[in-house]
């Protein structure tokens, strides 16, 4: 990986570090939002070192990779905060995310790998997800649904499970609702099952950017055969893989991509889904950084809430662009379990401040991230999808 | 003046001589053409005087003959010793040995032996003009490159990718000499022994032999599609291969894999039906003489290596080409 | 089965030969193949000869030494190799092995192997991803003056042989050779197995032997008899001739008469 292209933006880095606050201008206060930031402390650990750290690379200063440096470069979630901070902020144009990832990417391709992220590899390998879980079980969560098999109908609309929500028992009547949900709504829906593979966004974010290449051109061969016009997703990660790494990945879909959030909107304006039940809750929303600020849809889960009645939506300090991650993603999970746990922990209290009784995401890492620190803290709360409550009103 | 002359082909036989021999003996008669030195063959056996007369017709100026008992089958010690003694009596500048399991086994041993080098799995070769030197082109990083080498300490030693040249025609009017090459084979050299030799059952063409292959990929729709695959390539005489995805989904069996991890395949044409092109298929099916695809996406990767493309769902061009390929045979 | 015995199995560090296209970059200036955004792994079919070194460890109790060469190798990567169940892993590093021929690379691991002094079977696999050379197996064994066996798909030690199951084009031959005896290995033998997250953590600080040339006295000053004169990405040259008429029935007429004119039908 050539990171001689980042040069320029050594320079514009002015170590002003405001890359891990909260915009204190909109919500009143000095906040941290680089996870890893408000972990370590160190300025290393969040963007402005690692952008030193990456000059250093390149020139020649810092040679050997070491289990500190190897800690500060995967240590990133990959939530995008830094960059919606910076370029908000300052006059910084540099790709930030882009950037931590071809840092990673360069350390990958010389072999110097995190055994957490090897194992994942060799699962997906093996499994075509990155659970390595079995191949052959993907589909179950759907069974008894009824739903068409693109490999062998033709279908105007692909429902892609995404591997966590194809694995995470728990989890599954998030799809299973959601997936009714459409059908219902009368739209001629498909799956590919077993055969459904991996989305590699989650590969790509850990520097794997060929593995993540090849199962982007396996799904853009599948949907393309399958002449289908939309790819609907409830996972906020295969959603961004498909909007945002895809093209930097030279693969394109002639079709619209959409996050069943999106998707589900449209049809309640529409008309075809009718919340019709009162669901009396105080919830708040939590905006998955894939779904939320690096793909830019803050509303669509907001306006489905603001459809069921009986719902109050109550705001954390922290929200939208301003969203702190839930700590699972761009492979931290795997690598450093306790510092992901921290960071749920950090939101699930945030959550709390606002007086909901419940914090509802679009996106299944951050679902079960959530739900594992709340059973942790041993604590009275409840973790659902937009979807769950969605189900509850129909 | 080079104490190094002529090329020397390995022949292979299986019954009788192996197709990948006449495939050697062509190129091997072009390179001694061009370097204007006689084309030599050898042929290792048990009573071989038939095989070894018949070879006259195909092209070679000399045959040697090593007939012993001892070389009733294959035995690698037996064979690099009698091809060792033999290349130390003949000095030939050039042997070519066919990508074979024989090959694979014997080439690398005669080199190390004759400490000299080996170009393995080569689809192109040529003579360096001033140097008069083999210029080896084979595939390399999985068909993503193609090296060149030139081996300057002789015998420049190359193994030959099946299918990559065309073969020898068969002329009665050909003349060589048979020549015995007399060798004793201490038997205390034979430190290998074949126990058994098991046939596992193969059915209709084998993928490596087949002059015609007709292959399927994801864009067929499941298992039904192979039925039509299937009747083409029985029509043409030809084989039946796979993508990857097929295979994974059950839709062929994994033998019928055609790729990188599959069967690397060079026949006289190739049809591509609903297959993308990822590059793991075409490391296997890219050096095919005639490559015809036939897709629905009109961007579709397997259309930059094919050379007629038909844009379109297979299920409605294929009746009409089948029915017409039926009324010209 | 033997108890006892010893068993190496040379193992080469490749780019990810699964990895796309796009991810070897062929920069023919260096003649070389640049890995990009892929990682460097064993190659399969060493893999394939340590599951066979593996699977006669299961029955018998042996060692298993793994042996890797290269300028600068991933030591993470080859780690994998003790993780699986490997019990030593010796790495050649130097900077003269860079881009070092199959027969130099072959009197290098040679030399190395007799270094190690006891052996009762020495594997490689079949060939390497990346050069594809296929040749140091059996280089090996002439170095060393042991038999070899080729293309394996199945290898059982036994107290007064190896036994070997060897793939033909039509099937396969069983083939008895004396110990010690180089075998290699084919896919067909089966994968590596799977080390978990658990196995790869716990070797991660075993420690290994590092070699130099100096240490296995091979003078390595004069290795350029081959020499690779070009290094190009493939070219198709062919302008796909598209097959155009009114409907598909008159594009199937076209298409087979195009055939039929050709001569390859």
């Amino acid at each position: 990986m050539n990171l001689d292209k980042y040069e320029k933006d050594f320079n514009h880095c002015l170590h002003c570090h405001l890359c891990y606050v909260a915009n204190w201008h909109t919500i009143d206060g000095w906040m941290p939002i680089c996870p890893s930031a408000a972990y370590f402390g160190f300025e290393s650990f969040y963007a402005s070192g690692r952008i030193e750290i990456t000059r250093g690379i390149v020139e020649g200063k810092i040679t050997e990779a070491t289990d500190r440096l190897m800690k500060i470069i995967y240590s990133c979630t990959g939530c995008g905060a830094c960059r919606e901070q910076c370029h908000s902020l300052s006059g910084f144009k540099a790709d930030h995310l882009q950037l931590f990832v071809d840092l990673k990417a360069k350390y990958v391709e010389e072999g110097e790998l995190i055994a957490e992220h090897m194992a994942m590899i060799d699962g997906l390998k093996r499994e075509d997800n990155v659970l390595g879980e079995p191949k052959e079980d993907r589909g179950k969560w759907a069974e008894g649904l009824d739903i068409k098999d693109i490999n062998k109908e033709k279908v105007d609309v692909i429902f892609h499970a995404g591997c966590r929500l194809s694995y995470d028992k728990e989890l599954w009547p998030i799809v299973r609702g959601a997936v009714t949900l459409l059908k219902d709504a009368g739209v001629d829906l498909g799956m590919a099952g077993a055969e459904e593979s991996c989305c590699g966004g989650r590969v790509y974010e850990i520097g794997y950017l060929g593995e993540a290449k090849k199962y982007a051109e396996d799904l853009v061969g599948r949907v393309k055969a399958s002449g289908a016009t939309k790819l609907i997703t409830s996972c906020s990660d295969c959603y961004d893989a498909f909007k945002r790494i895809y093209p930097a990945l030279e693969q394109d879909m002639d079709v619209e991509i959409l996050h069943i959030t999106e998707y589900i909107n449209r049809l309640i304006r529409e008309e075809k889904i009718k919340p019709v039940k009162e669901v009396p809750m105080k919830i708040t929303y939590h905006d998955p950084c894939h779904l939320g600020r690096i793909s830019g849809v803050y509303n669509a889960p907001r306006s489905i809430l603001h459809s069921i009645s009986g719902i109050e939506l109550l705001e954390m300090r922290r929200s939208k662009e301003n969203s702190l991650c839930c700590g699972a993603g761009g492979g931290v999970m795997e690598a450093y379990s306790d510092f992901t746990m921290w960071t749920a922990k950090e939101r699930i209290i945030e959550a709390k401040e606002t007086g909901a009784k419940a914090i509802v995401t679009a996106c299944p890492w951050c679902e079960r991230n959530f739900k594992d620190a709340i059973k942790e803290m041993g604590e009275d709360f409840e973790v659902y999808d937009v979807i769950e409550l969605l189900m509850q009103a129909i | 003046m080079d104490e190094y002359r002529g090329v020397l082909v390995f022949c292979e036989v299986e019954e009788n001589i192996a197709p990948i021999t006449l495939e050697l003996l062509q190129v091997g008669r072009k390179l001694a053409d061009d370097l204007g030195v006689e084309l030599l063959t050898v042929v290792l056996g048990s009573d071989i005087k038939r095989i070894a007369d018949e070879l006259v017709y195909f092209g070679p100026d000399k045959v040697y003959v090593i007939d012993d008992p001892l070389l009733k089958s294959y035995n690698g010690d037996a064979c690099t010793t009698v091809l060792e003694r033999l290349c130390e009596a003949l000095n030939p500048d050039i042997i070519l040995f066919g990508q074979t399991s024989v090959g694979r086994d014997l080439a690398p041993r005669l080199s190390f032996r004759l400490k000299t080098r080996l170009t393995t799995d080569c689809i192109d070769l040529s003579i360096d003009q001033d140097t008069k030197l083999l210029l080896q082109t084979k595939p390399v990083y999985g068909g993503n490159a193609l090296a060149v080498y030139v081996c300057e300490v002789k015998p420049q030693i190359v193994t030959v990718r099946s299918k990559t040249m065309s073969p020898i025609a068969y002329d009665e009017n050909r003349k060589g000499e048979v020549i015995e090459f007399d060798t004793e084979i201490d038997e205390l050299i034979i430190r290998t022994t074949v126990i058994e030799k098991v046939k596992e059952e193969a059915t209709g063409i084998k993928l490596e032999d087949a002059d015609i292959i007709v292959s399927g990929g994801r864009g067929i729709g499941g298992p039904d599609g192979f039925e039509q695959i299937e009747e083409l390539s029985k029509l043409l005489g030809g084989a039946v291969g796979a993508s990857r995805p097929p295979c994974d989904l059950g839709w062929a069996p994994s033998t019928h894999q055609v790729g990188l991890t599959g069967k690397i395949v060079t026949p006289n044409l190739y049809i591509a039906v609903g297959i993308s092109g990822a590059s793991q298929h075409l490391a296997g099916m890219s050096e095919s003489k005639r490559i015809v695809a036939i897709n629905k996406d009109s961007k579709a990767n397997i259309f930059k290596v094919a050379h007629y493309g038909v844009v379109g769902d297979y299920k409605d061009i294929l009746p009409a080409f089948i029915k017409k390929l039926g009324e010209l045979k | 089965m033997k108890e006892g015995l010893n068993i190496i199995v040379c193992v080469k560090q490749v780019p990810d030969p699964e990895g796309p296209p796009s991810a070897f970059e062929v920069d023919s200036e260096s003649k070389k193949v640049i890995p990009k955004g892929i990682p460097p792994v064993m190659s399969p079919f060493d893999e394939n000869a340590l599951e066979a070194a593996l699977r006669i460890k299961d029955e018998a109790a042996c060692k298993v030494t793994v042996l890797s060469m290269g300028k600068r190798l991933a030591k993470p990567v080859l780690r994998k190799s003790l993780a699986v169940g490997a019990d030593e892993l010796i790495l050649l590093e130097d900077n003269s092995f860079e881009g070092l021929d199959p027969y130099w690379t072959a009197i290098t691991l040679s030399s190395a192997i007799k270094r190690i002094g006891t052996y009762d079977l020495v594997l490689t696999g079949r060939q390497a991803s990346d050069w594809n050379a296929a040749q140091v197996g059996p280089g090996i064994s002439e170095i060393l003056k042991i038999p070899s066996v080729t293309l394996a798909r199945k290898v059982e030690l036994r107290e007064d042989g190896v036994i070997v199951e060897r793939v033909l084009p039509n099937g396969y031959e069983v083939i008895k050779a004396p110990i010690p005896s180089l075998v290699t290995v084919s896919n067909e033998l089966g994968d590596l197995r799977y080390a978990g997250i658990k196995e790869i953590k716990a070797v991660q600080n075993k420690p290994i032997t590092t070699l130099c040339a100096s240490d296995l006295k091979v003078d390595l000053s004069q290795t350029d008899q081959i020499k690779l004169l070009k290094l190009y990405p493939p070219v198709w040259d062919r302008k796909c001739n598209f097959i155009e008429g009114q409907d598909a029935q008159e594009i199937g007429v076209a298409l087979a008469l195009k055939l039929r004119v050709d001569k390859v039908v």
